[in-house]
């Protein structure tokens, strides 16, 4: 019997026959996963004999061969060797079995996530409320009722299991696990395990959630239930077993990245918080808005880079568009002479800050800079160095982003900030930034589709102009410019002091631009420190302060940095503090002072808990290819003893001891407390070092003073 | 300053192999080649450095923008893009330098076969262009031993191979406790 249902489409993914299959949560409760009938396309180019070649070489009837004739990104028009398979999963090996055969053949639309593809074939986004027919087999059609861009999207009504262990794998098994669902919350044993295998079951068939967020999941355990208990099936769809992907260690935005190894359920998602990158800053309802605007599912959504996000939405403007997809992109540099790429491949404009406190700045920052310039100036790979271009498919992906998130921060700016909808939309908000944040890299990144690292210079090049332009605007209206960091000016006037005052700039600047500007604040008191190594070379990227709210602002201190135990961070945190408390920060300078000796003191008398000493720092390399080994690669080098197994890009924790130091936690007076004393002193003179009064001046004495001793030679006859 | 001269004819492939060595001895023959003339540069391993290269010219001449503007560069990211680089490379007589022509091949998340097919294409325009053009080639040995064989294969097609001596390891005294 045919059915029509409103509801959510919550997933699709393919079985192992190949076909797709879509998890649907209909408006009164109940889940369905459906099969639907979906043929997949992709496309191969090279000379005509090698097309032949592969034409020949496809011999699978199902599969449709046709000759086409489509645009690339730049508009040239290819012959292309067109193959449409019934399913998916028979697209995904006959393109993996032709590029084993045929490497030299370019390929186009093979490598396009199934969401992506879904979206674009359907118009139905992930998480998208939508009609749909069904005769209780499987999926007959599909409606969209929703945009991934709407402001409020309806929510799906989802149940979420939380489970949490107690203690880290890694380094002891645990004995219990807490499960979280709903308003109920279980305490299992691990062991006896059959016990523990029983009850697991008995809650999840009872509980059925949609979502399990786990805290060590993708490491440990459900790999530990695979071993453990083969049999039991933890996914919705008992077609599907657990799908593991390996753990790797990535270099990836300049720092080297360890994922661990992951584990994907089918019917519900998987989770695992300490493996999915973002997940702390943007919680669920974050990793929902990145699977609705990207495409991406749920469970990839949360543990990819935002670039992968990007490259998914770009993906999905090429296929509404018929624009070629490349699998690989084959467009090189164009040619210039050295004085070009000296003029032209720079970053965005850093300024020397006026070193000292200042009184009353404001910190004004362009809202989305990159990617206003990227959508404003229209820069894409293929509209470089036409001027009347149309919309380029950058800007044509990233508008509705940019647009989405302005609304979103506006509509934030009219709640109150106990409003309970104000964490959820800036869960979402903060989800969008991220996206907004790589989508300028990815201009530059070798491996992006629709890339080119000349239009990755243009933005640069327009940002530095604007910038410049800024404070030009603020200069003529008698503003002073203390500092600029590529997309943030800090101005000074003797009369404003309210946020009010520095409107009219504001607005003067939004004009010059074109580009949003908002007011992160006027702080009371602002600090540039000089660097360590001379009182009179400012740092760009370290300054901290306090607004006229009360607020503390801090980049570039000690304690914002993840290598720095927790106690050395609360006290640089607690003297900021206490400057906080009054208008002049010099007053509490004393106070400060004292609070930092007595700092010291509780340091000198053990009276820290070791926890608070730990260290976090992250193994860049291989431990047996350092030559001399720093802290991490010791500790890697101890963890390994202890057969734990260590990868570059993991995080490592230890402590400092008179030996050197120690992965497990050593007795009081073990620890290495002048390294420790050094480490503080170091962050209180971070904060105090400008507070101390200057030296006072040599003697001064008048030139004519610097008189030779008179000439004792004697003279010649 | 190196004497090069020789090896400025027409089919006459020079490839510098080494580790580290190689990249300031590529930027100084970047230098020597632009003082004489214009020269096509493929860098294809981000080995190009614009500031000592600037720096090696001021050694030699006052018109030091003259010669950067002899330099024509284009950089390549994948071993796709070197392709299609070396591809578009006219076949002039003004001599081509192409800096670590091999690392984007040894980026392992290229598919080894696929690496293979386009070291193939690469030699192979390579081969084209020597027949007009002098040719420069800086490479560096794999750092796994599987793409062994695309460092061999860019050796054997060259005429005249400079190679950096690797370092011997340095023998250290075994630790007393």
């Amino acid at each position: 019997m045919r059915a029509e249902i409103l509801g959510w489409l919550l997933d699709v993914y393919t079985r192992p026959s190949g076909e797709l299959v879509c998890w649907l949560l209909g408006k009164d409760g109940q889940r369905w996963l459906l099969p639907m009938d979906f043929p997949v396309t992709f496309y191969a180019g090279g000379r005509p004999e090698h097309l032949r070649q592969a034409w020949r070489a496809v011999t699978d009837s199902s599969v449709q061969k046709a000759r086409a004739v489509r645009a690339d990104l730049f508009g040239r028009e290819q012959i292309l060797l067109s193959l449409t398979a019934p399913t998916p999963g028979q697209a995904g090996a006959l393109y993996h079995q032709l590029s084993t055969t045929f490497p030299h053949l370019d390929y186009y639309d093979a490598d396009v996530p199934l969401g992506v593809r879904f979206m674009a074939y359907t118009g139905v986004p992930l998480l998208g409320y939508c009609r749909f027919q069904t005769d209780g087999q499987s999926l007959i059609s599909l409606e969209p009722l929703e945009s991934p861009w709407e402001l409020v999207p309806s929510q799906p009504p989802l149940r979420v299991m939380e489970l949490t262990c107690s203690s880290d794998p890694a380094l002891k098994l645990p004995s219990t696990l807490m499960l979280h669902c709903g308003t109920w919350v279980y305490h299992l044993a691990l062991q006896p395990l059959r016990a523990f295998l029983a009850n697991f079951q008995a809650i999840l068939q009872r509980y059925d959630p949609d979502v399990i967020l786990t805290d060590y999941g993708d490491a440990w355990f459900f790999a530990f239930l695979r071993e453990s208990a083969p049999h039991f099936n933890p996914n919705r769809d008992p077609i599907m077993p657990v799908a593991f992907q390996r753990e790797r260690s990535l270099f990836a935005y300049g720092q080297v990245l360890y994922r661990a190894r992951q584990a994907h359920l089918f019917g519900r998602w998987h989770i695992d918080r300490c493996n999915a990158a973002l997940f702390g800053e943007i919680g669920l309802e974050g990793v929902l808005e990145l699977a609705r605007v990207t495409g991406l599912g749920v469970q990839e959504a949360a543990r990819k880079s935002p670039g992968a996000g990007i490259t998914a939405m770009q993906m999905h403007t090429a296929l509404r568009d018929r624009v070629l997809i490349p699998v690989a992109k084959a467009q090189a540099e164009t040619p210039r002479t050295l004085n070009d790429l000296i003029q032209h491949d720079r970053g965005g404009l850093i300024y020397q800050p006026l070193i000292g406190v200042h009184k009353y700045v404001a910190e004004i920052d362009f809202t989305s800079m990159y990617p206003y310039i990227m959508v404003n100036h229209n820069i894409s790979p293929e509209t470089l160095g036409y001027h009347d271009a149309t919309s380029g498919l950058v800007p044509r992906t990233l508008r509705p982003l940019l647009e989405k998130r302005t609304a979103l921060k506006r509509f934030l700016c009219t709640l109150d900030r106990r409003d309970c909808r104000v964490p959820l939309l800036q869960a979402r908000q903060k989800a969008l930034k991220w996206l907004l944040v790589v989508c300028f890299g990815y201009l530059g990144y070798k491996n992006a589709r629709f890339g080119r690292v000349e239009s990755h210079e243009a933005v640069t090049g327009i940002s530095r102009e604007l910038l410049l332009q800024s404070k030009e605007v603020a200069e003529e209206l008698g503003f002073t410019v203390l500092h600029m960091y590529v997309d943030s000016l800090f101005v000074w006037h003797a009369k404003s002091t309210r946020e009010e005052d520095f409107t009219p700039l504001l607005l003067a600047i939004e004009r010059q631009t074109g580009i949003p500007v908002t007011l992160e604040g006027v702080y009371q008191w602002l600090v540039f420190p000089p660097a360590r190594r001379h009182p009179s070379i400012p740092v760009p990227n370290r300054y901290f302060g306090a607004f006229n709210d009360g607020r503390v602002k801090v980049r570039g201190l000690a304690l914002r940095r993840h290598d720095t135990p927790r106690f050395v961070a609360e006290t640089q945190w607690h003297l900021l503090s206490l400057l906080a408390q009054s208008e002049n920060p010099e007053e509490h300078a004393e106070a400060a002072r004292a609070f930092a000796k007595a700092q010291l003191s509780r340091l000198a008398r053990r009276d820290v808990p070791a926890e608070d000493l730990k260290v976090a720092v992250k193994l860049r390399q291989r431990p047996e290819i350092c030559l001399r080994p720093g802290p991490a690669a010791q500790a890697a080098r101890q963890l390994h003893e202890r057969g734990v197994t260590i990868r570059p890009g993991m995080r490592l924790f230890f402590w400092f001891t008179r030996q050197g130091i120690s992965v497990t936690q050593p007795p009081p007076e073990a620890l290495d407390l002048e390294r420790y004393a050094r480490l503080v002193q170091r962050a209180v003179d971070e904060v105090l070092e400008v507070f101390k009064p200057p030296p006072p001046l040599s003697l001064q004495l008048r030139l004519d003073s610097f008189a030779f001793p008179a000439c004792t030679c004697p003279q010649r006859p | 300053m190196m004497n090069l001269a020789p090896y400025l004819d027409t089919n006459t492939l020079v490839v510098l192999c080494g580790a580290q060595a190689v990249t300031h001895k590529a930027n100084r023959l970047v230098a020597w080649l632009a003082l004489r003339g214009p020269l096509e540069v493929i860098d294809a391993g981000n080995r190009l450095q614009p500031y000592c290269l600037a720096h090696f010219l001021r050694e030699h001449t006052t018109e030091t923008e003259t010669c950067a503007q002899h330099i024509h560069l284009q950089r390549a990211f994948t071993a796709h893009q070197v392709v299609a680089a070396l591809e578009a490379a006219p076949a002039f007589s003004t001599p081509l330098v192409v800096l670590d022509l091999l690392a984007t091949f040894y980026d392992e998340t290229l598919p080894l076969p696929q690496a293979r097919v386009l070291l193939r294409h690469s030699l192979a325009h390579l081969e084209r262009l020597r027949q007009t053009t002098p040719l420069f080639i800086t490479v560096r040995p794999p750092p796994s031993p599987a793409r062994r064989g695309f460092f061999e294969a860019v050796c054997h097609s060259a005429s005249v191979i400079f190679l950096d001596p690797e370092p011997t390891p340095v023998l250290s005294q075994p630790r007393l406790l």
